[in-house]
């Protein structure tokens, strides 16, 4: 039995994606052959043999507008081409399980439906079976978080969900909905408490980027393709 | 009237499909309609990698000098962008979708919250409204939902055979 994490970041390097597959494959560890992979953009060939050659896959990718990255997209696109010209493709993948990891910045869940409902078709389509899709939003700086409180408290929250995976290579619903609440900010209550929370987002995590880059508050809204321009 | 067309079917040899294109652009011109078409495969785009610089260094421009500067430069003054993609496994080509991922420059990095969820500043005071043709209007529904969602207005997607419907889009406000 082997255990695959593709890593559909384009991150080079200090990758949120990277850090959440890391503490699954640890986990996975304790079960299976584990095998991590990154997707490149020139290495479509060994990310498909490596797929191959797994029973289990978890494919982990950033929010990218309200969807996947484009190089996921494409990795997808050759796969799919792939397994349709190929029966003996076919065959292998009616074996294999593939399950998804998507996180983001923002804080709902709500953001990621449209791309699990996607993924999950994009799965049957293939043939293989599904196994679900994590979603986390709120994983913005996940990297430089991950040995603090509230990135630890991300990733052994990852940790609890994957005890149900191990046993069947298939994710519990119920602790997948916990796992990525809120689904949104739909209680009056709840969208005070996030406007105060991104007015604290904004005036200390990202303004506290610009100050470090030397980018002052006002020039961070320069409009460089503005042009004069009369209906 | 401005008018940006952005052709993202990445196959030189889908002839049908430009020529699709090329017959909605005279068809706009005619209509005293200023078209810019940009055949966004020639413009070898490199992958959006989330670096962030285009908020926190140089705000608003991409670390990536390539043909995204024209496409940006086009999308911020116009009033309609026809956004035209084949279907590729049920979603846009990689092509269209590599597109919008380089959009990042034109949102700005501040958080704010919109209906029932969190958005970003928008760092242009309008943008214009996109009109999503492909050539086909069966099994587009996650196109439907990440392109045009329901919060956002749900606008009709165009077939790309569909000139007069297409053309009733950019006149419409």
């Amino acid at each position: 039995m082997q255990f695959l994490a593709i890593n559909g970041s384009p991150k080079p390097v200090n990758s949120n994606t990277g850090v959440m597959l890391q503490t699954i494959v640890n986990e996975m560890e304790h079960v299976c052959k584990t095998k991590s992979i990154k997707i490149k953009s020139d290495n479509t060939l060994d990310v498909m043999d490596a797929l191959l050659q797994a029973d289990h896959v978890i494919l982990g990718l950033p929010l990218y507008g309200n969807a996947m990255p484009a190089q996921v997209l494409e990795f997808l696109s050759v796969l799919h081409d792939e397994v349709k010209r190929s029966s003996i493709l076919k065959d292998t993948l009616d074996k294999k399980s593939i399950g998804f990891l998507v996180q983001y910045g923002f804080k709902e869940a709500v953001h990621a439906r449209p791309l699990e409902a996607y993924l999950k078709s994009y799965v049957e389509l293939l043939g293989a079976k599904y196994s679900g899709t994590i979603i986390k939003g709120g994983c913005d700086g996940l990297y430089t978080q991950k040995d603090k409180r509230q990135g630890k408290q991300i990733l052994d929250e990852l940790k609890n969900l994957m005890g149900t995976y191990k046993e069947k290579y298939l994710f519990d619903l119920v602790q997948l909905k916990d796992f990525s609440a809120p689904e949104t900010q739909d209680k009056k209550k709840s969208v005070f408490a996030m406007k105060l929370f991104v007015k604290v987002a904004n005036q200390f995590y990202w303004k506290k980027k610009l100050t470090t880059n030397g980018v002052s508050e006002a020039d961070s809204f320069a409009r460089p393709y503005a042009r004069p321009y009369v209906k | 009237m401005k008018t940006l067309i952005l052709n993202c079917n990445p196959d030189v040899d889908y002839v049908t499909f430009d020529k699709h294109i090329s017959q909605l652009k005279n068809n706009l011109s005619n209509k005293q309609v200023e078209v810019e078409l940009i055949q966004v495969r020639d413009l070898e785009l490199s992958d959006c990698i989330g670096c962030y610089v285009c908020w926190l260094k140089t705000p608003g421009l991409c670390v990536y000098k390539d043909g995204m500067h024209d496409v940006l430069s086009a999308f911020v003054n116009v009033d309609k962008v026809i956004l035209a993609s084949p279907v590729k496994i049920n979603f846009v080509s990689p092509l269209c979708k590599r597109v919008r991922d380089r959009m990042l420059p034109l949102v700005h990095p501040y958080l704010k919250i919109e209906g029932d969820r969190m958005s970003h500043l928008a760092r242009y005071d309008k943008l214009p409204e996109q009109i999503i043709v492909l050539d086909q209007t069966e099994n587009i529904e996650h196109i439907q939902s990440v392109y045009t969602p329901k919060q956002e207005g749900g606008n009709e997607i165009y077939n790309i055979e569909d000139l007069e419907g297409i053309t009733n889009a950019i006149f419409s406000d």
